[in-house]
């Protein structure tokens, strides 16, 4: 096996002797401002709610809490929902939604984070949880209206399954949630912390509606491997 | 099994029979390229961003050492493992002695581009593996036993009955040509393998330097799964993927999808930092990262250099008058197209690929559209300057190109070989094209035709029309060239 000193010996001398002729411009930091395609000032939950149906996902504009829970447990109802597995988050559990689900017939289980060590017990369970959930029910860590797009992070409470696994995902986010462009995006990824490889986690998940594949005469079919239904429900309530 | 590049001439007459990948090709022109264009256009000014797009590449490579050290400083840091594979054997032994230390039985395999250059799939299932293609059109062409013949859709020259008899054969689900139902089909098949699997390979559209992360970008979610279920998740990529920073990609992941399949961004793009952290209920518990040269090195000092900047994003196939004739199997290797031309003599030599740098007009249309300005016609000249210096043009061939450049050092005889010419062409010209000329001219006209001499040169119509309008114009003598 080569190890990396000699890998990166060639690619040095590769430098080398190709280096006459080429030479990159140091790219500012700017490079990274690309051109956003969203006016100053434009209605950003707008614009996100047209992008995201663009491309198949549903958006509900709710005025509050309340509302929002009625809207979860209606689509479960409507989907016959027995397994719902969610995320641990502030605003799921405000939505107190769980009893109003359960009374609906479908049985809720929560990723809630644990010890390092409950982690290892539980991933089997999650897991199997999963593969038969009729419904993932996620928050966002942002949403990005210029491309329709939800930001999720993988972390305590949090897991990448409950966007994946199951063929529907419904997730809940505030209007304060949105912002104007993936850099944004990424931004508020930076700004929660000094260490940015930290703040990434071991998985940032970027969702943009439905899974989707052109692989048969490049006609576009939903749900491949992915949930084939994407429900964004967005709180308008500030601060709640 | 790939076709080989040397039977490329038979190939491409072949492809051009065959009324399938014909009916397939229509399709791919007519859907990618107006997508792509409009797509483009949308951006505002898509040439500032491709501008943007290529000065990060240019980077990227030009320190290509550094960058690299400081992706894989990041990804040891997080717990993962780096492996540094100098050929296809050694990339091919660093990931079956990840599977073997797995106990692996189940492999999933998210699409990697990679992956199909170091022939990883028959060497896995060589060795007792069960090795599953996730992408649908990859895993349709597994089915089928045959190779991608598109870098984006790569069952592109399969029908829709070809693909439903496959399911039906193969899985033995009831027969349906329902896109939905064929769709879920398969869906149920690989969802049972990819909770089994122990391993997930992918490959990664971009490796971040400052931060360790890679970035998959997809629409089905197969990229998903099998870098979140399988126990182990193996990343293979060619060295030139790193990008500098986290702050690149949104400039690429833009110029990457809207190139691509014409979308604002993909349904998935997921960016993997590390193996799964010990309080995430999900999530491989052992991250490698395999990077891959493969002659890569050897690009890189040579004066193609900038083929190392290519995205693999397919926009160049679509264009091409030649890939939009005979498809991506003719080309005999992993890359097809216009950066197919130029990757594979790279890649495998110019003696079994000198015919490829050769299928093109050099029209130029696969440089215009692509994401990061990759000069591919200059490439493709520099190739075929290769093979000539190498003696692989016939003595007829550079005995009439000696000529031809000898008068055209004389205008005064280049003039009257045109009007030689418009006097021979007549018993052979059809509409202003010779299909078919006699000896030594029949080597180009085998396989292609020629324009026949127009009946009034470009240069006499230019006179004329300046004596026509000079009296007008006091004499200014506009539109002279020096």
């Amino acid at each position: 096996m080569s190890n990396q000193e000699a890998f990166l010996a060639r690619v040095r001398q590769a430098l080398q002797t190709g280096g006459q002729s080429h030479h990159a411009e140091a790219v500012s930091a700017e490079n990274g401002e690309v051109v956003s395609l969203v006016a100053e000032g434009e209605d950003l939950a707008a614009r996100l709610q047209r992008e995201l149906e663009g491309v198949g996902g549903s958006v509900a504009r709710v005025k509050h809490v309340a509302e929002a829970a009625q809207y979860v447990t209606r689509l479960a109802k409507e989907k016959g929902a027995e397994v719902v597995v969610r995320w641990q988050s502030d605003l799921l559990d405000t939505l107190e939604i769980d009893d109003a689900l359960q009374a609906g017939g479908a049985k809720v289980h929560t990723a809630s984070p644990t010890s390092a060590a409950e982690a290892d017990n539980r991933r089997q369970e999650m897991r199997d949880l999963l593969a038969r959930a009729d419904l993932g029910l996620s928050g966002v860590d942002a949403v990005i209206a210029e491309t329709g797009t939800l930001m999720l992070t993988a972390q305590p409470g949090q897991m990448r399954g409950v966007s994946l696994l199951p063929p529907v995902h419904v997730a809940v986010a505030r209007t304060d949630q949105v912002v104007a462009t993936f850099a944004d995006a990424l931004r508020t990824v930076r700004q929660a912390g000094e260490d940015v490889q930290q703040n990434l986690t071991s998985c940032i998940s970027f969702v943009t509606g439905p899974s989707r594949t052109g692989d048969i005469e490049l006609k576009l079919t939903v749900g491949v491997h992915g949930p084939g239904e994407l429900h964004l429900v967005l709180l308008d309530e500030p601060g709640a | 099994m790939h076709l080989g590049t040397e039977g490329f001439q038979d190939h491409a007459r072949q492809a051009l029979k065959d009324e399938p990948l014909q009916n397939a090709l229509h399709l791919l022109t007519a859907e990618f390229v107006p997508r792509r264009v409009a797509a483009m256009q949308a951006l505002g000014d898509p040439e500032a961003l491709r501008t943007q797009a290529r000065a990060v590449k240019e980077q990227a490579i030009a320190q290509l050492d550094t960058y690299l050290e400081q992706f894989a400083d990041n990804l040891d840091k997080l717990g993962a493992h780096v492996h540094w594979a100098h050929d296809d054997a050694e990339a091919r032994d660093i990931i079956t002695s990840i599977a073997q230390q797995a106990g692996a039985k189940v492999i999933v395999k998210g699409k990697s581009m990679a992956a199909e250059e170091i022939h990883l799939n028959p060497h896995l299932e060589e060795l007792g593996y069960e090795v599953l293609e996730t992408d649908l059109g990859e895993y349709i062409i597994q089915l089928a036993e045959e190779t991608p013949s598109h870098i984006i859709a790569p069952a592109i020259h399969k029908t829709r009955q070809q693909i439903a008899a496959l399911l039906h054969d193969k899985l033995g689900d009831p027969y349906t040509e329902e896109l939905t139902d064929m769709t879920q089909i398969a869906r149920r098949a690989l969802r049972q393998q990819f909770l089994r699997a122990d391993v997930g390979i992918t490959g990664v559209n971009f490796a971040i330097a400052d931060t360790g992360s890679i970035v998959l970008v997809t629409n089905e979610g197969n990229g998903r799964l099998s870098s979140t279920l399988p126990r182990v998740h193996v990343a293979l990529m060619g060295m030139e993927k790193i990008v500098p920073r986290l702050d690149d990609l949104p400039v690429m992941l833009k110029v990457l999808t809207n190139s691509a399949t014409g979308q604002k961004i993909s349904s998935y793009v997921t960016m993997i930092t590390g193996p799964r952290r010990a309080h995430d209920l999900d999530g491989p518990e052992e991250l490698h990262v395999v990077v891959m040269d493969n002659g890569r090195s050897n690009i890189l000092a040579s004066e193609n250099r900038e083929a190392l900047y290519c995205l693999r994003c397919g926009a160049c196939l679509n264009v091409c008058p030649i890939y939009q004739n005979i498809g991506g199997h003719a080309y005999g290797w992993v890359y097809p197209g216009p950066i197919g031309a130029v990757l594979t003599p790279l890649f495998t030599g110019l003696d079994t690929a000198k015919h490829l740098p050769r299928a093109s007009t050099l029209c130029g249309a696969c440089r215009e559209a692509c994401p990061v300005k990759i000069n591919i016609p200059h490439m493709l000249l520099n190739l075929r300057r290769q093979s000539v210096s190498r003696g692989d043009a016939s003595a007829g061939e550079g005995r009439l190109f000696s000529l031809w450049a000898w008068v055209m050092r004389h205008p005064g005889l280049y003039r009257l070989g045109l009007k030689l010419a418009r006097l021979g062409q007549t018993p052979f010209a059809r509409r202003g094209w010779l299909g078919k000329l006699p000896p030594p001219f029949h080597s180009w006209t085998q396989s292609r035709d020629f324009k026949a001499v127009a009946p009034q040169s470009f240069r006499d119509r230019w006179q004329a029309t300046l004596q026509y309008e000079q009296p007008s114009r006091n004499g200014a003598g506009g539109g002279r060239h020096e």
